[in-house]
């Protein structure tokens, strides 16, 4: 037995290596100070740390209004990705009708379309429209984007609550809206609650609409992406910048992770 | 229940209730896909644009970004007959695509308006290349090149009884291999990494100066044998070249000691240390000293909301004292003669010198960046540089990678039917030989 528990801590162990090594490394580079920077060979350990860089980042007014961007991108994509991805996912739980199958598999077809290919056509549109440079604009799409995944995942979590007890309460006198609100949704919170994550996630990372469609109401990624990886981005730019574009989320998840075990609907019961 | 239904609603609104908001009506929006580096970016916003509000009253928004995103942005607002960007400045070759998606307006009013205040005339040959389908398409606003900068203790070492501002690639090649003999180390510099501009070397420098041709002689026999050359070039090249992409890092960190690249990435070095610094020429092949010309424009939208002001931007920018303080700033050099006369100091001076010494030599050939490529501009420059790494690092047979790049880039033009770029015969589609 020890000798299994051994290799399953290593396992453990490696995996977890895996993930943090990167982020720490990240971390300890954007908290080095400038001059340290540019030393070759670099110790992998800095002498010294200084938050100088950080703090000039946190400091920027841009910076913080697009955080706010991203903050209010990622929460009207949620609502607009739940509004249409929970009834969606119910019906497709529930409901065995003619085609199911092919509305499933349609769904997933939308994302066979990449978005560099949609790109101009859409920000010409949402000129048109007057989305161009609104967080709603930027939202829409990260919504479409998402929702194809959000549909998937919250049919699931649906298919886990068991009927049977959306009938018992409808056979106590429920109505089916009634036995929907006081049974089947409060037991499918977490796994809509994984869901919701899942979308922020997905929004909080997405550069590409963000960038093209934005001019003045960048959201972070857009905003950084161009100090980050632009040309000639100076090394303690490039940190500092990576390492706050991790900061936001990891807090996020670090807040909600037991939630994500229920990402795939297994544990409701 | 009911609570987060209202809190998710008062999300909303307030969601909803911000892009509303829009900035002052008398802004000028104005893009370019140049001055992308963050540090240029501060400059051009604190000092360079910062200038032009407190002299009008106008505020600016610049919005620099790559290429793709730069050029999509104006695309989606030239289809959408409507937009927010005012004036718009970037390179040369990329102009043609602006002028067929109908994005840029004619110059030529603009430009009559600017030499009407006769403080200021422009070059002839930048107007000439300004030109396109029968429209000026931009006010010229700032060009550079592309030459060597070399720490001063490395003269010592370059091949005796030959003049630094007349190198040849044997020289080059000779001086290399002097420093590795002398030092052991590999000491040349070439930006060959990532988002370095080693291709700019590879078909506007050496190509040119060994077969007189960027596009058509790319299989040629000459060209066999600047391949072979490159080859030992490489070999005594610092190793690290390959994710150079800055050579005024390398330069100061002193682990190269000649190094060729952009004149505003060779800046730093030279801003930093003017005194351990010297600027060179280009060096020359066989059919001369070719070097590339970058020159950037301005122009204004067709759609632009804010054209008057737009116009006054383009005057403060290419007004001689402007000039000045962009080549100060970022080292981009003037397009008006008024504003060359100014003679600079320190770092600056010592880059005009070699500037100068490049454009005036006697063997001097202008070649220019490849124009008429459209979307597909891009492809251009990967194509060099995937023969250099096949041929020069990888070190496959010359004569096969030249074979089916060749059909790359007869593919390249065909598809575009676009014309050879200088100094080859302006034949559209170009195909190499």
């Amino acid at each position: 037995m020890t000798l299994r528990k051994l290799g399953l801590y290593a396992a453990a162990l490696l995996l977890t290596a895996w993930v943090l090594a990167p982020i720490v490394l990240i971390a300890l580079a954007a908290a080095t100070p400038r001059e340290d920077l540019y030393r070759w060979p670099r110790p992998l350990w800095p002498e010294r740390l200084s938050f100088e860089i950080l703090s000039s980042f946190a400091r920027q007014e841009a910076v913080l209004r697009a955080l706010g961007n991203s903050l209010a991108v990622a929460g009207l994509t949620i609502v607009l990705a739940t509004l249409v991805s929970a009834p969606a996912g119910y019906a497709l739980a529930r409901y065995p009708f003619r085609g199911r199958e092919a509305v499933q598999l349609g769904i997933l077809a939308t994302k066979m379309f990449p978005a560099t290919a949609l790109a101009v056509p859409l920000a010409v549109a949402f000129i048109r429209w007057g989305l161009y440079d609104t967080l709603l604009g930027v939202a829409l799409v990260h919504t479409a984007l998402s929702v194809p995944f959000v549909i998937l995942i919250v049919a699931s979590v649906f298919r886990g609550v068991p009927a049977e007890l959306e009938e018992a309460a409808m056979s106590l006198g429920a109505s089916r809206v009634g036995a929907f609100i006081r049974v089947t949704f409060p037991m499918a919170l977490p796994g809509l609650a994984a869901a919701a994550i899942f979308t922020f996630i997905l929004s909080w990372n997405e550069v590409f609409a963000a960038t093209l469609l934005t001019v003045n109401h960048r959201t972070l990624p857009a905003l950084l992406v161009h100090s980050v990886v632009a040309e000639g981005a100076p090394l303690h730019y490039r940190y500092a910048g990576g390492f706050f574009l991790v900061l936001p989320a990891l807090v996020i998840i670090f807040v909600i992770r037991r939630y994500l075990l229920t990402l795939w609907g297994v544990t409701v019961r | 229940m009911r609570g987060a239904t209202v809190a998710l609603a008062a999300v909303a609104v307030a969601v909803l209730g911000v892009p509303a908001w829009t900035g002052p009506a008398a802004e000028v929006v104005f893009t370019s896909n140049q001055l992308t580096p963050v540090e240029e970016q501060e400059w051009a916003r604190n000092t360079l644009l910062a200038r032009f509000t407190q002299e009008t009253g106008i505020p600016v928004r610049f919005i620099t970004e790559p290429e793709g995103p730069y050029v999509d942005r104006l695309m989606a607002e030239a289809r959408a007959g409507r937009g927010s960007i005012d004036v718009t400045g970037t390179l040369h070759g990329i102009f043609p695509v602006l002028v067929a998606e109908r994005v840029v307006r004619d110059m030529t009013d603009v430009q009559r308006q600017l030499e009407g205040r006769r403080d200021r005339t422009f070059y002839r040959d930048l107007l000439t290349v300004a030109r396109m389908e029968g429209i000026q398409a931009f006010v010229p606003w700032m060009q550079a090149t592309y030459l060597v900068a070399a720490r001063r203790e490395a003269l010592r070492y370059f091949p005796q009884g030959r003049d630094p501002m007349r190198m040849t690639y044997d020289d080059l090649l000779q001086w290399g291999q002097n420093i590795r003999e002398a030092t052991g180390d590999r000491r040349l510099g070439f930006p060959a990494g990532p988002r370095g501009l080693y291709g700019r070397f590879l078909h506007g420098y050496a190509y040119p100066s060994f077969t007189g041709s960027q596009v058509k002689k790319f299989k040629s026999p000459e060209a066999v044998a600047m391949w072979q050359y490159l080859r030992r070039l490489w070999g005594v090249t610092h190793p690290s070249s390959f994710r150079y992409e800055f050579m005024h890092e390398p330069l100061l960190l002193g682990e190269v000691w000649v190094a060729w690249d952009h004149t505003a990435r060779l800046l730093p070095a030279l801003r930093q240390r003017p005194e351990e610094f010297v600027v060179l020429p280009s060096p020359a092949g066989p059919r001369g000293r070719s070097f590339l010309s970058v020159v950037v424009g301005l122009s204004l939208t067709r759609w632009a909301p804010n054209a008057e002001a737009g116009v006054r931007l383009v005057e403060y920018l290419t007004r001689p004292s402007t000039q000045v303080l962009t080549l100060q700033g970022v080292g981009f050099f003037p397009v008006s003669p008024e504003a060359a006369r100014v003679v600079p100091t320190g770092g600056l001076k010592v880059m005009a010198d070699g500037v100068a010494a490049q454009a005036g030599a006697p063997d001097a050939r202008t070649a220019l960046l490849p124009v008429g490529l459209g979307a597909r501009t891009g492809e251009f420059v990967p194509i060099y540089v995937d023969t250099f790494r096949l041929i020069a690092i990888e070190g496959r047979r010359i004569e096969d990678v030249l074979a089916s790049q060749a059909r790359r880039l007869e593919e390249l033009y065909r598809a575009a039917n676009a014309p050879c770029p200088p100094p080859d015969p302006a034949e559209r589609p170009c195909r190499p030989d």
